[in-house]
């Protein structure tokens, strides 16, 4: 799907299959076009180019009120005029049902999301929590082929967040229906999601499992978008079939095989923090099978609760992050001298 | 709030008070010449009566006046609430080439001096024989409300947004339900407001009425200022009166209005 | 896949008839009244007026006739000279009033502020200038404190004149003088009063410097509006300038009703010229403060 507005590309060629009865995620940083990806799926927008469809159906200009979708806006949009029992009740009037079906369908939706006794308040009574709830079930209780959110736990704090995340993901499960999420925030799509889209100025990065893309990202962007990591430029030395040796400045580097770049090619190799294991002092041996070895000084000790993360330097001069679990061993100082090592195949190489 | 007492401040407020009485002054003192005894309303009052009250009901082009106006006040406010919220709707939801030329265009009556307006409306009307109708002074008055509509409802749909008529369209309600069922109870507070403007814009409406209301047929306003210009009696000053007890029981209503609001929305806070 | 035909230009099928159909009323009703009103109007003033009636005759001689006889620059100087020394008045008023009604911050104090400024509004300009002249006639309030107080000996002429007329029409425009200035004093943040007088600014320091300059915006909207309202004042000019003050809304009515229509049309259009470039002018000369004051905000 392509969209244009004016001059401005927002979606630039994006290709999705999203399965039946999965929790899909759009995640991307504000104004890479995943909102307007969902407003095409709900119909709000029409792709300039390319076909748009919903259970084997082109709908590309169906309007949104003719199209199996119901959307949670970002700010819920829950009718202020109505109460409860009218705004969920709202779809299913439009479709003419029986006044006693409505009630039936309003009593176990609302039961569903444990707001049962809740018909009559007002939407300015209701807590943060209570009105995210509310918009599911307004929209849930049409029945959707497609759930489709558009951040909507963005207003909440924190703890209800989290909490919200988890509710979602069950009631997912409980109703079986396709969601597609948007968000911004990554610990968000991965608590949630079977699997994820992340999008950079309107094109589809890398799709794949919370695990995948996190582990094994496939370009620069999805690697520094998802978590912190380590990347070091680097130059392909030597194509092994098991391995492939890099050259850093004058460092020999080993990273695993399974990559486009052909010898001398320039890479960009990516370590996690949390994959790096510190040894000081610097010409102290490293664990067994930790390879990799590039000498720096410690610049910072930052004490993260479960964590403790280590900001160095690098003798070339370069940053690099490492993070160790707070397990009571005393934390090494500001100013050691250490060497970083890591696995050959805690690394990954990107091309992109 | 010790800043607050300041010389300057106290000097500042105590303008205003004076401001504030200047401001009440002729309503206040017209209200007492309705009670002067003496025909030409000479201070100070010799007694109390409330002859010129009678009086009112005995000058019939009050009655006939009253009953126009507030025909005319109710009709110039359904069209110009009807026209000014289409337009206002299509104006704050839909882009289109010269939108902004078109909006300044529906400004067109204000920027037209009143009395200009009533000039050529009176040419236009001899014409096509709307003179001394009141389709004619509808018509009329409604034109001078719909600028007042148009604004304030293009404002209400503004800051309402959008997303509550996509939350309607996405469960399933076409354009025109979305139009009655979410758009039009979330404006209202607008709507009552701009149809308040609209029916005071006709009811206190003199320079165009002027034109084109025949004699012995006029609205409250135009037989008032004929009067006035004829007899000059406390007369005058009673129907004043009983127009400023109109306006200051509408005052209230708005200020307990406004009250429960407030109050509203600080309970909704808590 | 044959639901591509049919579903395809539905969409921008809507808006094209959507759009008219929501507009076209307002703008069929401003053309068919108003525009063609004001044509006619431009027509009439051309006619032939012979003395009794106008014929259908193309001579211009209602405006040759407006623009010789110097009767009618006196007219035009007396209308603009009350359009500014009311605007003064109001601005000189207005300004002070506005910002003492931001410095209250009891909200009920504010309430009776906002009713005492604007509830005048809700009665009609006839009931105000009959309160005027109950309050400046010769047996009115005015005179009897005068004459009470031995400051005069018979009562003063205080209405059927200029100063009448100012003092009732200040009254008739003060709210719409306060509105705007009032409008832009609350919509200005402020931090920006706080944060001059963080780096030092005594209280006229931080008024002269910030508060004034942002509120100028207001200043010269609610200066426009005024001097046009002013210009255009009817009831005010006629019920208490006692025929002594003519500005040209009287005159349009009085040639109107004298079956003078060319020449109250030429009147008609002479006002909204003068107001038009009056405005224009204005733009012109503040366009470069005002544009700066929005790059600012």
């Amino acid at each position: 799907m392509h969209k244009r507005f004016g001059q401005v590309h927002a979606v630039r060629g994006v290709s999705l299959r999203i399965r039946e009865n999965e929790f899909f995620s759009l995640l991307g940083p504000s104004g890479c076009g995943k909102t307007t990806v969902l407003r095409m799926i709900s119909g709000f927008e029409v792709p300039t180019e390319g076909s748009l469809y919903l259970q084997g159906r082109l709908a590309n200009a169906i309007p949104p009120y003719r199209r199996d979708t119901n959307l949670i806006f970002q700010h819920l949009a829950l009718f202020p005029h109505l109460d409860v029992y009218d705004n969920i009740a709202f779809g299913l009037r439009l479709r003419r049902l029986p006044r006693e079906e409505i009630a039936r369908k309003v009593r176990a939706i609302l039961d569903l999301v444990d707001l049962a006794g809740y018909e009559s308040r007002r939407i300015h009574q209701l807590s943060g929590g209570q009105k995210q709830r509310i918009a599911i079930a307004r929209a849930l209780i049409n029945q959707p082929a497609v759930l489709l959110l558009d951040e909507p736990l963005g207003a909440l704090d924190l703890r209800l967040r989290m909490q919200m995340q988890v509710e979602l993901k069950e009631i997912q499960h409980r109703v079986g229906t396709t969601f597609i999420y948007v968000t911004h925030d990554q610990t968000e799509a991965m608590t949630m999601s079977d699997r994820i889209a992340v999008m950079n100025h309107g094109v589809v990065e890398q799709i794949g499992t919370g695990r995948d893309v996190y582990e094994r990202p496939r370009t620069r962007f999805v690697a520094t978008f998802l978590g912190d990591s380590n990347l070091i430029e680097a130059r392909v030395e030597l194509l092994e079939s098991e391995q492939t040796v890099l050259r850093a400045g004058d460092q020999r580097l080993v990273a695993p095989a399974g990559h486009a770049a052909g010898p001398g090619a320039a890479v960009t190799l990516c370590v996690r923090p949390e994959r790096l294991r510190l040894v000081t002092p610097a010409d102290a041996p490293a664990p067994a099978g930790y390879q990799n070895r590039v000498p720096a000084r410690v610049h910072d000790v930052i004490f993260k609760g479960a964590f403790i993360e280590y900001r160095l330097t690098t003798g070339s001069g370069a940053s690099m992050i490492a993070q160790a679990h707070a397990n009571g061993s005393p934390a090494i100082g500001r100013d050691a001298a250490v060497a970083a090592t890591w696995r050959r195949d805690d690394g990954v190489v990107l091309t992109e | 709030m010790s800043a607050s007492r300041d010389p300057i401040t106290i000097a500042l407020w105590a303008f205003l008070g004076l401001v504030g009485l200047y401001m009440l002054a002729p309503l206040i003192f017209v209200t007492i010449d309705s009670f002067n005894p003496s025909t030409y309303g000479t201070f100070p009052l010799t007694g109390v009566t409330l002859h010129w009250y009678q009086n009112v009901l005995q000058v019939p082009e009050f009655r006939t006046g009253l009953v126009n106006s507030l025909i005319v006040a109710a009709g110039a406010t359904v069209v110009a609430v009807v026209l000014g919220t289409l337009a206002a709707y299509g104006l704050a939801r839909y882009r289109f080439r010269q939108r902004e030329l078109v909006r300044s265009f529906l400004l067109l009556p204000i920027i037209v001096p009143a009395i200009v307006f009533g000039a050529a409306l009176f040419l236009l009307y001899i014409r096509v024989g709307l003179y001394g109708t009141r389709t004619g002074l509808v018509l009329g008055h409604a034109l001078l409300g719909l600028p007042f509509v148009m604004a304030i409802t293009t404002a209400s749909l503004q800051t309402l947004g959008r997303e509550y008529e996509e939350a309607a369209m996405d469960l399933g309600a076409n354009p025109l339900v979305t139009f009655f069922k979410v758009t039009i109870p979330s404006i209202r507070p607008g709507l009552v407001v701009s149809a308040l403007f609209a029916f005071v814009t006709s009811w206190d409406q003199v320079e165009v009425s002027l034109f084109i209301t025949r004699p012995r047929n006029n609205t409250l306003p135009i037989a008032m200022f004929n009067y006035e210009q004829n007899y000059q009696d406390p007369t005058l000053a009673a129907i004043s009166a009983i127009l400023i007890g109109f306006a200051v029981v509408l005052v209230l209503v708005a200020v307990s209005i406004l009250k429960t609001q407030e109050y509203r929305k600080l309970v909704e806070r808590e | 896949m044959n639901a591509t035909a049919d579903l395809r230009p539905r969409a921008p099928r809507a808006q094209a008839f959507v759009v008219p159909g929501l507009l076209g009323p307002a703008v069929v009703f401003i053309v068919g009244v108003l525009l063609t009103a004001l044509g006619i109007l431009l027509v009439n003033s051309a006619y032939h007026f012979t003395g009794t009636q106008v014929q259908p005759r193309v001579t211009f001689e209602a405006y040759r006739h407006f623009f010789t006889d110097p009767f009618y620059a006196r007219v035009v100087w007396q209308e603009v000279r009350l359009a500014v020394v009311t605007t003064g008045i109001c601005l000189l008023v207005g300004y002070p009033v506005a910002y003492a009604i931001t410095k209250i911050r009891r909200p009920n104090w504010v309430i009776a502020a906002y009713i005492l400024i604007f509830s005048p509004l809700l009665t009609s300009s006839i009931v105000r200038a009959y309160g005027w002249l109950v309050i400046l006639a010769r047996g009115g309030l005015v005179n009897w404190a005068l004459e009470r107080a031995h400051l005069v000996a018979s009562p003063v002429r205080l209405v059927f004149n200029f100063t009448g007329v100012t003092v009732a029409l200040v009254h008739v425009l003060l709210p719409f003088t306060v509105f705007p200035i009032l409008s832009v004093l609350l919509r200005t943040d402020p931090s920006l009063r706080e944060a001059a007088a963080d780096l030092g600014a005594t209280r006229l320091q931080t008024f002269v410097r910030v508060t004034w300059p942002l509120s100028f915006p207001g200043l010269y909207a609610a200066a426009q509006l005024t001097f046009v309202l002013a210009m255009n004042a009817y009831v005010t000019p006629q019920l208490l300038g006692g025929g002594r003050v003519q500005v040209l809304p009287l005159l349009i009515f009085e040639n109107i009703s004298d079956l003078n229509w060319p020449l109250a049309s030429v009147e008609a259009i002479a006002l909204i010229m003068l107001i038009w470039m009056t405005m224009f002018v204005s733009n012109l000369l503040f366009r470069r403060r005002l544009a700066a004051i929005g790059d600012r905000e």
